[in-house]
C-alpha cells in the first residue's frame, strides 16, 4: 500500500515537473494610475533570492515589454521610472511557457516630493513599499530648534500651533523614536522635547491595527505614523587609560589620561608622577592630549624660503628620558578644541617639573702645540625645573577665501641648579698639577609671551594668493648665581686662591617681525612668489658682578649693561616650476642685517657705543628640485646660502667667568656666519615588495664661520689657565651621505633592514693662535633583522658599529680612533590569549685608544604582562629592568683640542609591579608594527 | 490636474527617448577622498588604531579633484584630471585610463598598480549588482541606487543610475545598470565620485584608444585581479591599509 502511495506521489510530482518549461517569455504592460500607458519604464529582472539584476528592459511606447526565453527559475520583476514609484511583483516558477502579467499599475509620484525633496533639497527619497521618507539632514533648521521646528520644514507635514501633526489630511497619532515608544502616546511629547540635531530620517507609514496584525484581515482602520529615526553618527564618547606601578628600589609610578568628545569638540585631562627617569610625554601622549589640534601648532609666520627668524616652540614634548643620574618628574594639563565648519580654536594648559641629581666623572685630555695635560673631573650636580605653559590658537575660515590665525602662547618657568665641581690636572706624565673646586649655585626665572596673527587670502583666480603675518615674541628673564672657587697649586709651591662671585642677571628680549607674501600663477606650471620679511629684535642685558671676599664690591671687568639691536629686512622672489611631480623652485632675495650695540657699565652710567650700527647686506640665492619619477620613485635636491648674526652674548665686551681656570670673552668685530648648504638624495619605495631604499648627501661649505679660540698658558702657581674668544675664521667644511633600506626577504615574515653613513668634516680653531684642523672621518652601520613567526611572535635581532678617525694639524701624534659597537635582540610572545611574555638583550662596546678606556655593558629587561576581564580593561606587568645591574651612563667625544669620556651612574636593576585600566580595554592582538 | 500630470510625464518621456539617442558626450565628475572613513572602515587593523586615527583627523577637510567620461557610440574613455589647484606643489598624476570599445564589448584599460603598468586587454566586466529602492537627483536626472560588494577590495559600493538615460556608461571600471552611473559612493563617503555636469555634443566625438610606454604588461581581469588579491593578503597581514600601494 506503502509502495503504491509512494509510486503515485512520484507519477504525481513527474507530472507537475513535466508541465513546468525549462524557459519562458514574460510579457506585460505598464500603467498608471489612471490607465495611461508609461512608456520608458526601465524594467528589471532580478534574483529572488538576493535582488541581484539579470537582465533588463525597457517598456515601448505602448508601455508594454516581454523577456524571451529566460530560465524558469523565479524573479522579482522590478519596474521604475522617473516619475513613478519604484514597484515589485514576485514571479514564481510557472507552468505555462508564456506568461502574461496583464497591467502593471504603477502610482506617480507626488509633485511636492518630486520638486521640493528632489529637485530643491537634493535629497534622496527612501522608498518602502507605498511610503517615502527623506533624509532630515538637508532640511537645515539652526541649533538647539525641536523636531517640531524640522517638520514645519518638511514638505507634506502641517503642524498646528497645538503641536498637531497631518500629513496627506491625516493626523498623526504616534511618533516612534528609532521604532520605539518614546514618553508614552503623545505625539507632541516627543516633538516639542527631542533636538532635532539628533534626527537622520523622519518616515511615515500606516500601521496595521492590532486586530489586522492577528486576524491579517484588513479592517480598513490604518493609523498613520511617524517615526523618527537618530543619526548613527553623532558621535561622543570617551576614553582614558590609568596605570600606577611600584618596584624595588623605592621606585614608583602613577599615570592617567582622560579624553571626552562630542562632533565640535574634544576635552581632554593628563598627568603623570614618577621616579624612573622618565619626565615629559612621548609623541603619542602628546597628540592623545591634543587630540584635533596636534598638528597645527607650526605656523611661524614666516614666509618666503629658508629658515625663520626665531620661533618660539613651546611644546611640552621633551626631555623625555634622562640617561643620567636619577630624576623625579610630575606633570599635568588640561587641553581643549572647539571646532565647526568655520572655526577651530584650542586652548591648554600644562605643568611640568623635574628634579634631577647625578654623579658624574670625566677624564679629558687637552694638548698645546708642544705638550698636552690630562683633567679628572667630579662632579655632582641638582637640577630643580619647572614650568607653566599656557597656549591658544584660534583659526577662522571667513569664506573659503579668507583665513585668519591668531595664536598667544606664553610660559613662566623656574629653575636652580647647584653643581659641585671638584678638578684635577695633571702633566702628561701624571704628576698633580693643581687642583680646582666650583661650588656654583643658581635660580633662575623667566617669563615668554608669544603673539601671532595670521591672514590669508586666496584670489579667483586659482593659485594666486596673499598672505600677511604679525608677531610679537616677549620674553624676560632674570637670574642670580654664586661661585666659589677654591684652586689649590701642588707642582713646585703650595699655594691657594680663593674666589667668591655673586651675580645678579637680568635680561629682556622683545621681537617683533612681520611678513608678506604674494603668489602670482603664470599658467598652469608656472608661478612667482614674492615676499617681503621685516623683524625687529631688542635685547638687553643688565650683568652685576660682586666681589664677596672684597666687601660685596662690584667687579667692573665682569659687570656690564648691554643694549644690543638686529634689524633685519630681506625682499624677495623666486619662480616655481610644478606639472606632474617635478617641482623646481629657483629664486633669491636681497637682504640687510643691522647690528647695533650700546654699553655702559651699569644701566645708570652714561652709555657708550659698544657696535657702531653696522648694516650688512647680501644677495641670498635658492634653489629646490624635487621630482616624482613613475615607478615611485623620488629624487630631490637643494641649495641654500644662509647668513646667521652674532648672538648678544659673543658681542657684549665682557667676560663670562666660568672658575679661574676658564673664562670666554666677548668680541665686538664680530661679523655675520656665511655658509652654503647642499642636498641631494632618492628615495624609492618598492609598492609590490614592501621595499624601501632611502640614499642622501649633503655638503656644508662655510665662507666665514664663528669659532671660539682658545688660548692657554701656564701660570705659575695657578695652572693651565684657558681664555676662549668667538672670532671669524674661514674655511671649514662637513660631507656627509647616508644610506637606509628595508627590504622583506620572505614576504611578511622576515625582513632586512641596513643602514650606513659617513661624514667626513674639517674644522679649523686657532689654539695659543695656532690655527689646528680637525679632521673627521666617521663611519656607522647598522644591520637588523625582523622575523614574524605567525601573529604570536615577534623577534629582532640587530648589530650597530661605528667609528671615527680624528686628526689634528696641531700635533699629529694626539690623532685617534674612536670606536662604538653594540648588538640587540628581543622578541614578543603571546603565549597565551591574553598573555604576552617580551624580552631583549643588548651589549655595548666602547673602545678609545688615546685615554685606554674600553667598556662592556650588557643590559637585559625581561616582563610578563596579562590582560584581565571582559572586554580586557585591566592589565598586570611584571618587568625586570636591567637584571645584570650594569647600565651606566657613557660619552665619548674627540674634537677641537682635547679627547675626553664620561661616566654617570643611572638608574640600574629594578622589578616592578604594574596595574593598567583601560577604559576602552586594550587590544589583545601582539602588535608587532605600528608604522604604516 | 492629473491629466496635465500625465502629459507631463509623457512629455518627459518623449524627452528622456531623445536623450537616448544622442551619440556623442562628456560628462564631469567630482571625485572626493575622505581618509578618515577610508581608515576607520580598513577592519583588518586594530580598533583602537582606526579610533585614535578619527579622534585626530575627523574635522579634516577632503580631498577632491576631477574626472571626466567621454563617450561616442564605439567607445567611451574615462581618466582624471589633476587641475594643479595647490600653488607650488604638483603630485604625478598615476595612469589611469578606462578605456571601453562599446562595439566589439573590449576594454583597454591603462593602469599603473604596484610599479607596473598593466593594461587590461579583454571582455568588458560587470559588477553584479543589487538593485536598491531609493531615488534622488545627480547632475539634474532621476537615479536609483544599487548596492555591489566588493569581496577583492572588502568595500561597499553603492551605485546611483540614471532612470532616464539607459546606456552602459559609468565612471572608473563600474558597469552593469540599466543606466547610465552617476554616482559612485564607496564604503558610506570614504570615496565618492560623483558627476556634476553632463554635456552633449552634436557632433561625434573622436575617442582616442590610450596611448601608453612600451613596458607595460598585457594582462586579463582575471590576472589583474590576481595581483590586486594577493597585494591586499600581504597587506592584510602586515596590518598595513592596502590603498597606501594601490588604488582605492
Amino acid at each position: 500500500m506503502k509502495l503504491l502511495n509512494l509510486a503515485l506521489l512520484l507519477l504525481l510530482s513527474l507530472t507537475v515537473f513535466s508541465q513546468q518549461p525549462r524557459n519562458i517569455n514574460i510579457s506585460a504592460r505598464v500603467v498608471d494610475t489612471l490607465g495611461e500607458t508609461v512608456p520608458v519604464a526601465t524594467v528589471m529582472l532580478l534574483n529572488s533570492s538576493d535582488s541581484t539584476l539579470i537582465n533588463y528592459t525597457t517598456s515601448d511606447s505602448n508601455g508594454e515589454f516581454g523577456f524571451k526565453n529566460i530560465k524558469n527559475s523565479g524573479y522579482i520583476l522590478k519596474i521604475s521610472h522617473v516619475s513613478y514609484m519604484p514597484i515589485q511583483r514576485d514571479i514564481p516558477v510557472i507552468n505555462q511557457a508564456d506568461y502574461n502579467m496583464g497591467d502593471i499599475v504603477v502610482a506617480p509620484i507626488a509633485e511636492i516630493l518630486m520638486e521640493v525633496v528632489i529637485k530643491s533639497a537634493k535629497a534622496p527619497l527612501f522608498i518602502h513599499g507605498d511610503t517615502v521618507e527623506y533624509d532630515a539632514r538637508l532640511f537645515k533648521v539652526p541649533p538647539g530648534s525641536t523636531v517640531e521646528d524640522l517638520l514645519r520644514r518638511l514638505p507634506g507635514v502641517e503642524v498646528d500651533a497645538d503641536g498637531n501633526i497631518t500629513t496627506m489630511g491625516k493626523n498623526i497619532n504616534r511618533v516612534y523614536v528609532d521604532g520605539k515608544t518614546f514618553f508614552g502616546d503623545d505625539p507632541s511629547s516627543v516633538t516639542k522635547n527631542l533636538d532635532a540635531e539628533a534626527i537622520s530620517k523622519v518616515k511615515v507609514y500606516d500601521e496595521k491595527s492590532e486586530q489586522e496584525r492577528l486576524t491579517g484581515i484588513d479592517d480598513g482602520s490604518d493609523e498613520k505614523v511617524m517615526n523618527l529615526e537618530l543619526k548613527d553618527d553623532f558621535k561622543k564618547g570617551h576614553f582614558g587609560k590609568a596605570s600606577i606601578a611600584g618596584g624595588t628600589e623605592q621606585r614608583w609610578a602613577a599615570r592617567g589620561s582622560f579624553n571626552r568628545f562630542n562632533e565640535i569638540s574634544q576635552l581632554s585631562f593628563l598627568g603623570f608622577a614618577n621616579n624612573m627617569n622618565n619626565s615629559g610625554v612621548n609623541w603619542d601622549e602628546y597628540t592623545e592630549f591634543k587630540g584635533s589640534s596636534a598638528y597645527s601648532d607650526f605656523d611661524n609666520g614666516d614666509f618666503g624660503f629658508g629658515s625663520g627668524r626665531g620661533h618660539r616652540s613651546l611644546s611640552m614634548i621633551g626631555g623625555n628620558y634622562s640617561n643620567k643620574g636619577f630624576t623625579k618628574n610630575y606633570g599635568g594639563g588640561v587641553n581643549y578644541n572647539y571646532f565647526n565648519k568655520k572655526t577651530k580654536f584650542n586652548a591648554s594648559y600644562f605643568y611640568n617639573q623635574s628634579d634631577l641629581t647625578y654623579d658624574q666623572f670625566t677624564k679629558r685630555q687637552t694638548f698645546l702645540n708642544d705638550t698636552s695635560y690630562f683633567r679628572y673631573d667630579t662632579t655632582d650636580n641638582y637640577q630643580f625645573n619647572n614650568s607653566h605653559t599656557v597656549s591658544s590658537r584660534f583659526e577662522y575660515e571667513f569664506d573659503s577665501a579668507n583665513t585668519a590665525i591668531i595664536r598667544v602662547n606664553a610660559r613662566l618657568s623656574e629653575n636652580s641648579n647647584t653643581n659641585n665641581q671638584f678638578q684635577i690636572y695633571q702633566t702628561n706624565s701624571s704628576v698633580d698639577i693643581n687642583s680646582n673646586t666650583v661650588y656654583y649655585s643658581a635660580t633662575n626665572e623667566a617669563y615668554s609671551v608669544n603673539v601671532l596673527g595670521l591672514y590669508n587670502h586666496k584670489f579667483k583666480k586659482k593659485r594666486r594668493s596673499f598672505s600677511f603675518s604679525a608677531v610679537a615674541d616677549l620674553s624676560d628673564n632674570n637670574s642670580d648665581n654664586t661661585l666659589d672657587n677654591i684652586n689649590e697649586y701642588f707642582l713646585t709651591t703650595n699655594e691657594v686662591e680663593r674666589i667668591k662671585l655673586l651675580y645678579d642677571n637680568q635680561g629682556s628680549q622683545n621681537n617683533f617681525k612681520s611678513s608678506l607674501m604674494y603668489v602670482e600663477p603664470f599658467g598652469k606650471r608656472l608661478s612667482l612668489m614674492t615676499f617681503y620679511n621685516f623683524s625687529n629684535k631688542i635685547q638687553e642685558s643688565a650683568k652685576l658682578t660682586k666681589d664677596v671676599l672684597a666687601n660685596n664690591s662690584m667687579i667692573d671687568s665682569l659687570s656690564n649693561y648691554y643694549i644690543h639691536s638686529v634689524l633685519y629686512n630681506r625682499l624677495g622672489a623666486s619662480l616655481n616650476y610644478a606639472w606632474e611631480g617635478l617641482n623646481i623652485s629657483m629664486g633669491g632675495a636681497y637682504q640687510i642685517i643691522g647690528l647695533k650695540g650700546d654699553y655702559a657699565l651699569t644701566q645708570r652710567t652714561e652709555l657708550r657705543i659698544g657696535l657702531p650700527q653696522k648694516d650688512y647686506m647680501n644677495f641670498v640665492p635658492y634653489f629646490s628640485a624635487n621630482w616624482e619619477l613613475p615607478n615611485n620613485m623620488r629624487i630631490y635636491g637643494t641649495y641654500s646660502y644662509n647668513i646667521n648674526e652674532p648672538s648678544m652674548t659673543q658681542l657684549q665686551p665682557v667676560s663670562s667667568f666660568s672658575n679661574s681656570l676658564y673664562r670666554i670673552e666677548g668680541n665686538t668685530n664680530l661679523v655675520p656666519e656665511r655658509s652654503h648648504s647642499i642636498s641631494a638624495g632618492a628615495y624609492y619605495w618598492d609598492r609590490a615588495s614592501f621595499t624601501n631604499v632611502s640614499l642622501s648627501f649633503g655638503a656644508n661649505l662655510n665662507e666665514n664661520s664663528i669659532v671660539y679660540n682658545k688660548s692657554t698658558e701656564f701660570v705659575d702657581s695657578i695652572g693651565y689657565v684657558t681664555v676662549s674668544k668667538p672670532e671669524n675664521v674661514e674655511g671649514g667644511n662637513s660631507y656627509y651621505a647616508y644610506l637606509w633600506s628595508n627590504v622583506p626577504i620572505i614576504k611578511t615574515i622576515l625582513s632586512l633592514n641596513v643602514s650606513g653613513n659617513v661624514r667626513f668634516s674639517e674644522n679649523p680653531v686657532y689654539i695659543n693662535s695656532i690655527k689646528n684642523i680637525t679632521k673627521t672621518d666617521s663611519y656607522g652601520g647598522r644591520i637588523g633583522l625582523d622575523l614574524n613567526i605567525g601573529a604570536k611572535l615577534n623577534i629582532n635581532i640587530d648589530g650597530r658599529v661605528s667609528t671615527s678617525n680624528v686628526k689634528y694639524s696641531l700635533q699629529t701624534n694626539q690623532n685617534q680612533v674612536i670606536l662604538n659597537y653594540s648588538s640587540e635582540a628581543g622578541f614578543k610572545w603571546q603565549f597565551a590569549k591574553k598573555s604576552y611574555l617580551e624580552g631583549n638583550f643588548t651589549w655595548s662596546n666602547y673602545q678609545s685608544d688615546r685615554l685606554d678606556y674600553v667598556a662592556d655593558i650588557m643590559l637585559l629587561n625581561v616582563s610578563i604582562r596579562q590582560l584581565i576581564g571582559k572586554n580586557n580593561r585591566f592589565e598586570v606587568r611584571l618587568a625586570a629592568f636591567d637584571l645584570l645591574n650594569q647600565k651606566e651612563y657613557l660619552y665619548q667625544v674627540a674634537t677641537e683640542n682635547y679627547t675626553e669620556y664620561t661616566s654617570s651612574p643611572t638608574l640600574a636593576r629594578y622589578f616592578m609591579l604594574s596595574v593598567s585600566y583601560n577604559l576602552k580595554g586594550f587590544e589583545e592582538s601582539n602588535n608587532k608594527r605600528r608604522r604604516w | 490636474m492629473k491629466k496635465a500630470l500625465s502629459v507631463l510625464i509623457i512629455a518627459i518621456s518623449f524627452v528622456s527617448t531623445c536623450f537616448s539617442q544622442t551619440t556623442s558626450g562628456k560628462i564631469n565628475y567630482k571625485v572626493s577622498h575622505n581618509w578618515v572613513k577610508k581608515i576607520v572602515a580598513v577592519d583588518y587593523m586594530s580598533k583602537s588604531t582606526r579610533e585614535k586615527y578619527e579622534y585626530m583627523w575627523g574635522q579634516t577637510d577632503e580631498y577632491d579633484h576631477k574626472s571626466t567620461l567621454v563617450f561616442n557610440t564605439k567607445a567611451y574613455r574615462y581618466e582624471e584630471q589633476d587641475d594643479n589647484v595647490h600653488p607650488g606643489w604638483s603630485s604625478r598624476t598615476v595612469e589611469y585610463i578606462i578605456y571601453r570599445d562599446r562595439e566589439n564589448n573590449k576594454s583597454y584599460d591603462v593602469i599603473r598598480t604596484l610599479n607596473d603598468l598593466y593594461v587590461i586587454d579583454d571582455t568588458i566586466v560587470s559588477q553584479k549588482w543589487k538593485i536598491l529602492n531609493d531615488m534622488k537627483e545627480v547632475a539634474g536626472r532621476i537615479c536609483m541606487n544599487a548596492y555591489w560588494y566588493d569581496s577583492i577590495k572588502m568595500n561597499e559600493v553603492v551605485a546611483w543610475f540614471a532612470l532616464d538615460w539607459n546606456e552602459k556608461l559609468g565612471p572608473e571600471d563600474y558597469l552593469g545598470l540599466p543606466g547610465v552611473i552617476l554616482e559612485i559612493d564607496i564604503n558610506n563617503g570614504a570615496k565618492k565620485i560623483t558627476a556634476e555636469s553632463i554635456e552633449f555634443f552634436n557632433d561625434e566625438q573622436i575617442i582616442e584608444k590610450p596611448e601608453h610606454k612600451k613596458r607595460h604588461k598585457n594582462v586579463s581581469y582575471a590576472e589583474y585581479s590576481k595581483v590586486i588579491t594577493d597585494y591586499i593578503k600581504e597587506c592584510k597581514q602586515e596590518e598595513r591599509p592596502y590603498f597606501w600601494g594601490i588604488r582605492y
